[in-house]
């Protein structure tokens, strides 16, 4: 719940919703979650705090504006009933460059991050506010899941380097920072973009440990999203292999490694992760430890 | 997760961690180049 100190500061948040694949997102789910968005955001106005800016950051151009706007208002008419809904378009950025142009759109002291693809939990925008009472709070970290409703959908539920729903304790507690439920204080995030990196999801990685490396924490809540479960085998091939070239890249950018280093880190059980997670994780995820690739 | 599925969860696990490791080693060895990671456009969400 927000405190009496920040309604009486009314205090001003923003936030970021990235849209990177607008082309092939499928409007029902994005509608899910977007009157969700709208329903917390309802939530803390209710209690006091300044109705926020909500920037869609998206990958095509300043001229996709109106015809997104007409999207949005088709599926979730409330969100523009109770917040400043603004575009910033980056065409042909990729996932990062959408959070970083969509973080110099936002006016807030405290920039919540969010994807388009989440679905928050009643409670979630509290969860996440909340900490930030403390000055010395400069991340708060949420809860991600990822839904699941078939064969598929279980199994990467299970393997995915986010924790499960439910019963999987222990690794959320050992979560790294999710850049689809994460809030930071805008001056913080500012001056700390997420570094330019070639590798899909190497940034917040990048981001997390210049995070602790300044002597900062990541402060971790319950504040929680479900994320829409990945479709597809081509899905599945792709993102294997990119996790595995991404493993190398967080290796290489943290520990400026040769390439012999390198080649001996890929050795090794090849299904650790999967063995660890998948066996362990059936039912309850008991006794897992972070998987080789387990860093988002 | 019904019991059943449990084996066939397994190897799909295995194979998604097997692939990771080619892309890792691939990639550590120099067989792949280091290219700017592209979301294909037949990815709703990732």
């Amino acid at each position: 719940m927000v405190s009496a100190e920040m309604v009486e500061e009314r205090v001003r948040y923003s936030l970021v919703v990235e849209m990177e694949n607008a082309k092939s997102i499928d409007w029902d789910e994005i509608g899910v979650g977007l009157k969700a968005l709208a329903r917390e955001i309802v939530a803390v106005t209710d209690l006091g705090l300044a109705r926020p800016k909500v920037v869609i950051s998206h990958g095509g151009h300043e001229s996709d504006a109106d015809a997104l706007l007409h999207k949005i208002t088709a599926e979730a008419p409330q969100l523009g009933q109770v917040s400043d809904l603004v575009f910033t378009a980056f065409p042909g950025g990729r996932y990062y460059d959408l959070k970083n142009n969509g973080v110099l759109a936002t006016d807030g002291s405290i920039v919540i991050l969010t994807d388009s693809d989440v679905v928050p939990e009643p409670g979630w925008l509290s969860a996440l506010l909340k900490p930030f009472e403390d000055p010395k709070i400069i991340c708060v970290n949420g809860y991600t899941y990822l839904s699941h409703d078939d064969f598929f959908s279980r199994t990467f539920a299970l393997i995915w380097f986010f924790p499960m729903a439910h019963g999987d304790g222990r690794f959320a507690s050992k979560r790294a920072m999710n850049a689809n439920n994460v809030g930071f204080r805008r001056e913080w995030i500012v001056s700390h973009p997420f570094p330019k990196h070639n590798g899909f999801k190497v940034s917040c990685t990048l981001l997390m440990r210049e995070l602790l490396r300044e002597g900062h924490k990541i402060h971790n809540v319950n504040a929680r999203v479900y994320h829409y479960s990945p479709r597809g085998w081509r899905f599945f091939y792709w993102r294997a292999l990119v996790t595995g070239r991404d493993a190398d890249r967080k290796f290489v950018a943290l520990n400026s490694a040769g390439r012999t280093q390198r080649v001996a880190k890929s050795d090794g059980s090849p299904c650790r992760g999967a063995r660890h997670d998948g066996l362990s994780a059936m039912p309850e995820r008991q006794g897992c430890r972070l998987g080789k690739f387990h860093f988002p | 997760m019904p019991p059943w599925q449990i084996p066939f969860s397994l190897i799909v696990g295995q194979a998604f961690y097997a692939l990771a490791f080619w892309g890792q080693f691939s990639f550590a060895a120099g067989i792949v180049r280091d290219e700017i990671e592209i979301v294909p456009d037949y990815v709703g969400h990732s």
